[in-house]
């Protein structure tokens, strides 16, 4: 609609302050670069408009720049005779940036119904919406960034195979809480984790037993820091919270001594994973039918078998 | 109406510290003079109360890790170990569940004040030939911070340092 938005469209320019100059009040509309003197690219940035002629687009790139100047243009200006372009000029100063900005002075001049004004106004609320859907987007993207890999631990750190898992305590020679992968290896449940693996030979496996758990969505150091956040906030964040599967199992060793290890998983995926244990050759004294988080935990799935 | 609230506070006070002394002198078996240097752990009975696996398991495993990381037995054998028939001079761990609550973490948090996971175990150390050498009731708990297994932690710190504190043999320095 404005020429003015050639200057736009440059790549190299972005303009941070905007607003219209209604050349009615002045005289001579070149004295507006005067008054932005500071650099000679801004004396580009007055454009007419081609659907109103008397307004001036005018872009300012260094609008910290020109505030320092105000003074010094204020007495030039009223040398010339051109106030307006001054109250103009600090008015795009103190406003917000991006905007078009139609001042009182000027707003007063034109009727409600002026296109320009409905026109500067509308582009503003675009320009709103699009400051609060931007502000919104970063604020998601950022809790997502936080939280994301606490939530959904399987998108975040995804194993090359098997189920992903978290040893808590028992297999030898792996810390608690480690992270990794519980697999099927020929007669073997292997875990996996960062390049290491530790065997437990199926046979030997003596009792696997699932159940249902829930842990905190927000834990480890910034669980822990949570709970130091003000305004009982860290009691808040507690509430949320992620189901688990839980898979226990017992088993002994070569010289015959007992060893039990628990695993945590994704919801769902300890029972499915007990019936290829016991497949394998893995024993229990719980069996899968009997079991009762298997009513708990999928009422709905009981539900639906019924006709 | 001042004095009497004073008064009764005092003799709560008094009742809940014998009581406690009471339950203390109970506990209080008078140490053994008897040094070991193995002592194996019998997996957690619970046939009274039903215990989840997954504390079951915890309880075994934490005793065991506590008992080696306090040092003073040469070995920690695990149950149905064979290497332990050999062992000249050892203690066996036997644990039977007496209580357990379950509490809430969520609760916890929230709280503060309720949700707090609990877990009685009875210890009994024997020799192998099945003579008691001690009894002792422990207890687990998590009361503020931390999952719910965090109770079985507990309990292991204090089984373990029990049994160091009467059948660990002392360092040679």
């Amino acid at each position: 609609m404005f020429s003015g938005l050639r200057a736009a469209q440059n790549p190299a320019y972005r303009p941070v302050r905007q607003f219209f100059v209604d050349s009615a009040r002045t005289k001579s509309p070149d004295l507006f670069p005067n008054i932005f003197r500071k650099t000679a690219k801004e004396q580009t940035l007055f454009h007419k408009s081609a659907l109103f002629p008397r307004i001036y687009l005018a872009k300012l790139q260094k609008p910290h720049e020109l505030y320092e100047q105000q003074q010094n243009d204020n007495f030039a200006c009223e040398r010339s005779g051109h106030r307006l372009a001054c109250v103009l000029a600090t008015q795009g100063l103190t406003f917000c940036a991006e905007k078009l900005i139609v001042t009182p002075l000027m707003s007063g001049r034109f009727t409600r119904r002026c296109l320009i004004h409905v026109w500067c106004n509308f582009q503003n609320k675009i320009k709103d919406a699009a400051m609060v859907i931007r502000s919104m987007r970063n604020a998601t993207i950022a809790i997502f960034w936080i939280v994301g890999p606490m939530v959904l631990p399987s998108a975040a750190q995804q194993p090359a195979a098997g189920t992903s898992a978290v040893q808590v305590i028992g297999l030898a020679g792996v810390k608690h809480k480690t992270k990794g992968a519980l697999a099927l290896d020929g007669g073997d449940l292997q875990f996996k984790y960062s390049k290491t693996k530790a065997n437990v030979p199926l046979r030997t496996i003596n009792d696997v037993v699932t159940d249902l758990d829930s842990e905190r969505v927000f834990r480890g150091t910034v669980g822990t820091f949570t709970m130091f956040a003000p305004y009982g906030s860290g009691r808040f964040l507690s509430l949320f919270r992620s189901k688990i599967d839980t898979l226990t199992i017992k088993y002994r060793d070569e010289s015959g001594a007992l060893h039990g290890a628990i695993f945590t998983m994704a919801l769902g995926k300890a029972e499915p994973f007990k019936k290829e244990m016991l497949a394998g050759g893995a024993r229990t004294t719980i069996p899968i039918q009997d079991h009762p988080a298997n009513t708990d935990a999928k009422p709905g799935a009981a539900k639906e078998k019924k006709p | 109406m001042k004095r009497t609230t004073c008064a009764a506070l005092f003799i709560y006070g008094l009742l809940a510290f014998g009581a406690e002394l009471t339950e203390l002198r109970a506990q209080t078996v008078p140490p053994l003079a008897k040094k070991v240097s193995a002592i194996q752990v019998i997996m957690i009975h619970s046939d009274e109360i039903k215990l989840p696996a997954e504390f079951q398991v915890a309880l075994y495993e934490d005793l065991i890790q506590q008992l080696q990381k306090q040092g003073g037995f040469q070995h920690v054998y695990r149950d149905g170990d064979r290497d332990a028939a050999s062992a000249a001079d050892l203690v066996v761990l036997h644990s039977t569940v007496r209580g357990f609550k379950k509490g809430s973490e969520m609760e916890r948090n929230v709280t503060t004040v309720a949700g707090k996971t609990s877990i009685d175990i009875h210890c009994q150390f024997m020799d192998k030939d099945g003579k008691t050498l001690l009894e002792h009731d422990l207890n687990g708990k998590v009361a503020f911070f931390g999952a719910n297994l965090r109770a079985t932690y507990d309990f292991a710190k204090k089984a373990a340092k029990l049994a160091h504190d009467n059948f660990a043999a002392p360092r040679a320095s």
